[in-house]
């Protein structure tokens, strides 16, 4: 019994301990499965890091920049001209240069620390540049360091837009050597203490913080390292519960596992948030840099630094726009921790608490700086490159726009506008314009307006208000006649006597002057000085309406016209940007540019995607082209464009033409010099009439548009084609005119059957201004 | 745009002075200025004259170009750049030396020889087209200056050996000789 008790037992025994080895090896089986499930989990956060975290792209919005200014020996340097464009740059003028993107005024001149910059062709190291004047130009450029003496120096160009992502986060990536490592000494000091010596997570951090703060009175330091807030920001939602905090532990410390803590500092530098304008979220020091002080990092002073460390705990509470106090006390606690962790002595932590905020005005970065040109960029980009890319992809885009050429036209159009409202009683406001600069040999689009107001993003008037053209037509219809010099010269005689003609549609269509008077026998010559219509609409019917059509699509005209009669006299819409090009292949002796906004766009890293390259097509035969050009010089001298000579003036030889149409609904004036080309549109977008005529509307906007900008006077080349009658009188405006030597090409030498005998008075009649207002 | 990891691996490298794993072409701007003894300029700022460029000797036929009256100051800054052009086809950077020439461009966009310049670069480039057009553009601006209608109508010559246009070609050639023979 006692034997079978005790066998009971032992079984019993055996049993209990079976079953506790059973329990156990259960537990361990459980807790092999928990390890196991452990690691599983464990190993699916180091694959989501590894793959989230290499593979992550960061959505950089495109930078838009103007043209870089070219500085160069003999340049005319009207000293505002390079003021705007420093300032416009965010250079500062500084007493003592200390670093890139600073500058000073000299004796005679200007000395400029450059700031280093990418451009396709190569790279502008930062560096301290002397430009001397005299008389007005550039005599010398002189690198300081070197001594070297240049011919031309290159700033960097003006950052003018930028294109977001549909997130609208603003972000400026920068590499850890664009860092100042004050910066990263004030993040630690208040973020993360230990940054370098901890695993990811930082036990005595959380507890010395919770001791600061407690101390303090204030949320001086954040328990998290920086590491768990970059895993926090890449990877985690925002709410705030216990295994997100568990998972942010355990990523942290893969991600330490897996990286340098100098890539992991770089990646946070770069996400961070750090403010929010409007839609547009602030992302990384880089764009906090630009948002706040408009300058890039590595031009920041060391306050500043500080303050931008002390957003990450809150930019929303401590915006130092709208909280300038809260902004102010953060940034010193900041200065004050690093002085307590010994990066500062307590002299230069003083001094440092001592400045003022600084921050800039108007907010960095911001889009559109020019609405109108950049709509015209983002068009032309949009042929090439899809939105995405244009959005995400931080490519740089360089573009054509000459910012100086593009403040002078905005503040022509409105000053101009303003007036001319005010002398003719108008509405305010009731005028609008539009107006295109263009680079005659290259095409490239030197500045833009669609409208008066400069800032307004809205309607693009020189982009999309197609009107009719009126007299702007006239040079086409003369240069396609003038290419048959068997039938057409500069001397043979056109009738301005009225006429009527039966359109296509059965309806009968009377042209008339615009002083309601016929002229006579005239000149081709004069009939183009004074922009007579009957004698045009006759030369035109003559020539052929097809021909004229080619022309005009030869010229760079897109869009089919209908060959009507009343085309002759600018009965064809189009916008001031189609004009520009028509008149640019004109400007450029025969040969077509393709108008062009963007010069290069380079990918994130700076190497070259796309190039614009000068690509020329012979659109019209020179040697009409050049008799045409002949002609529109005369209607600046002579003609209907006189007022030019005066107002910008003598012996600034110009080329232009004025048009008006019906009941002066439009009032247009094209012109150029040897460089640039402007067209200018001026009306009522409700398309009633004004009191303007191409002379006294649109060709006032230009004349104020070009001159400050010292528009170079035009230098014809005349081909091997161009011979020259002898000295010749003629009779002109029913006067007599000495015209000196004409032009002309071909075998048949123009015949002056408008000669006159009588003496020339220049008071007689050739210079009533009230003739030629049209 | 390239991987997060990439990123890093260029900034490190950047960060610790490797910059030079990254290859670039020696930058065209600055562009030192040209030992002025060698660039004959006799009539900088006083209208119409000639004058040498570099990469040509004084006796070539080649070497003369028309100043531009309108600029009379952008001529060392043109030179510069027309060095610099050359320097940059030398060393196969014809793309280089082309941005060189259009720069220069924007400066004197009458100046008949940087259009022979940038038609001499096409023509390198095989872009038979545009060379022919940059030539005869160039000759419309030569105000008959025989010594660079000589290298135009060369340039013709070849670009149109080029497309196949050898009747093209023949009477480009045609035209070379005559201008040699100072007609």
């Amino acid at each position: 019994m006692k034997k079978q008790s005790s066998k009971k037992s032992t079984e019993r025994s055996t049993r209990s301990s079976r079953k506790r080895i059973w329990s156990l090896s259960r537990v361990l089986q459980l807790m092999v499965i928990a390890v196991c499930l452990c690691a599983a989990y464990v190993s699916w956060l180091d694959y989501r890091i590894h793959t989230e975290f290499e593979g992550r792209r960061w959505s950089i919005p495109a930078r838009v920049y103007a043209r870089p200014h070219d500085i160069y020996i003999g340049q005319e340097l009207a000293r505002a001209g390079l003021d705007r464009t420093l300032r416009a740059n965010n250079y500062q003028l500084r007493p003592n240069l200390t670093g890139p993107g600073q500058y000073r005024r000299i004796a005679n001149g200007y000395e400029i620390y450059l700031r280093a910059f990418d451009y396709w062709d190569g790279q502008v190291a930062a560096g301290r540049y002397m430009i001397e004047a005299s008389g007005g130009q550039v005599t010398r450029i002189v690198e300081v360091d070197s001594g070297e003496v240049l011919p031309v120096v290159r700033m960097d160009p003006e950052l003018i837009g930028k294109i977001y992502p549909d997130h609208n986060e603003d972000r400026v990536l920068v590499g850890l050597n664009d860092v100042p490592p004050f910066l990263v000494q004030a993040l630690l000091a208040v973020e993360d203490h230990d940054f370098y010596r901890h695993v990811g997570l930082d036990l005595r951090g959380i507890f010395r913080a919770f001791w600061v703060n407690l101390q303090s009175g204030e949320l001086t330091q954040g328990g998290s390292t920086l590491t768990q807030q970059l895993v926090k920001n890449f990877f985690l939602t925002r709410e705030r519960t216990f295994t997100r905090k568990v998972n942010e532990m355990i990523m942290a410390m893969l991600l330490e596992r897996r990286y340098e803590k100098n890539e992991i500092l770089l990646a946070y530098l770069n996400e961070v948030y750090l403010g929010q304008d409007k839609a547009r979220g602030i992302h990384g020091f880089g764009s906090a840099s630009e948002f706040y002080f408009n300058r890039p990092l590595a031009e920041l002073r060391e306050d500043q630094l500080a303050l931008l460390a002390g957003l990450v705990r809150g930019a929303s509470y401590y915006n130092p726009r709208r909280y300038p106090d809260r902004a102010l006390s953060r940034r010193n606690l900041v200065l004050n921790a690093m002085l307590g962790q010994g990066y500062l002595d307590t002299d230069s932590a003083q001094t440092l608490k001592d400045r003022s905020l600084e921050i800039s005005e108007r907010p960095g970065g911001v889009q559109s700086k020019y609405p109108a040109f950049l709509e015209l960029a983002r068009r032309q980009l949009l042929q090439d490159y899809q939105v995405g890319d244009l959005q995400n992809e931080g490519l740089r885009i360089y573009t054509t726009l000459d910012p100086s050429l593009q403040d002078h036209l905005d503040q022509a159009v409105e000053k101009r506008l303003a007036g001319l409202e005010q002398q003719n009683t108008l509405k305010p406001g009731s005028l609008e314009s539009a107006s295109v600069l263009v680079e005659i040999s290259n095409g490239e689009v030197l500045a833009l307006s669609g409208g008066r107001d400069p800032a307004q993003a809205g309607f693009n008037r020189a982009l999309d208000a197609k009107r009719p053209i009126g007299s702007l037509i006239k040079p086409f219809i003369y240069l396609t006649a003038l290419s048959y010099p068997d039938r057409y010269n500069l001397l043979s005689v056109l009738a301005d006597t009225k006429l009527s003609i039966k359109q296509p549609d059965g309806s009968v269509w009377e042209p008339n002057n615009y002083d309601h008077t016929s002229h006579g026998p005239v000149s081709l010559m004069e009939s183009m000085i004074h922009s007579y219509n009957l004698a045009t609409v006759r030369l035109g019917l003559n020539t052929g309406l097809d021909n004229i059509i080619r022309t005009l699509a030869q010229a760079g005209l897109d869009t089919p016209v209908n060959p009507y009669p009343s085309l002759l006299l600018g009965a064809v819409d189009l916008s001031p940007y189609t004009v520009a090009q028509m008149y640019q292949t004109i400007a450029n002796g025969g040969y077509l540019v393709p108008l062009n906004a963007i010069r290069e766009v380079l990918d994130n890293e700076g190497e070259p995607l796309q190039r614009h390259d000068l690509n020329i097509v012979q659109a019209l035969d020179q040697t009409p082209v050049y008799l045409t050009n002949y002609l529109l010089t005369k209607v600046v001298e002579l003609g209907t464009a006189h007022q030019l000579s005066t107002s910008l003036g003598p012996g600034m030889v110009l080329a232009g033409k004025t048009g008006t149409t019906n009941e002066s609904r439009d009032s247009w004036y094209a012109g150029y010099g040897d460089n640039v080309l402007a067209i200018t549109w001026l009306g009522r977008d409700d398309n009633l009439p004004t009191p303007f005529t191409g002379a006294s509307g649109a060709m006032l906007i230009w004349s104020n548009i070009m001159k400050p900008i010292s528009i170079r006077p035009l230098t014809l080349v005349e081909p091997e084609t161009i011979s020259w009658t002898r000295e010749i009188s003629l009779l002109f405006a029913g006067t007599c005119f000495e015209a000196g030597r004409i032009p002309y090409t071909g075998d048949f030498v123009p015949e002056n059957k408008l000669a006159c005998r009588s003496e020339w008075d220049p008071g007689k009649s050739m210079f009533n201004p009230f003739n030629w207002l049209r | 745009m390239r991987v997060l990891r990439l990123f890093f691996v260029v900034m490190s490298l950047a960060y610790l002075g490797a910059c030079s794993g990254i290859v670039r072409q020696p930058a065209i701007a600055p562009v030192p200025v040209q030992d002025q003894s060698s660039i004959a300029y006799p009539n900088q700022g006083q209208g119409s004259g000639v004058r040498d460029y570099p990469g040509a000797s004084s006796t070539s036929p080649e070497a003369t170009v028309f100043i531009d009256d309108n600029q009379p100051g952008s001529g060392t800054a043109v030179l510069a750049l027309l060095e610099s052009a050359e320097k940059a086809s030398q060393t196969g950077r014809d793309d280089l030396a082309a941005a060189a020439i259009e720069r220069a461009l924007s400066l004197e966009p009458k100046n008949a020889l940087l259009w022979t310049r940038l038609a001499g670069i096409r023509l390198q480039q095989q872009d038979w087209q545009q060379a022919y057009v940059l030539a005869g553009k160039s000759n419309s601006l030569a105000r008959g200056d025989r010594r660079i209608l000589v290298q135009n109508w060369r340039i013709i010559e070849q670009a149109r050996t080029g497309t196949g246009d050898t009747v093209g070609a023949q009477a480009a050639r045609k035209r070379v000789d005559q201008l040699m023979n100072g007609q």
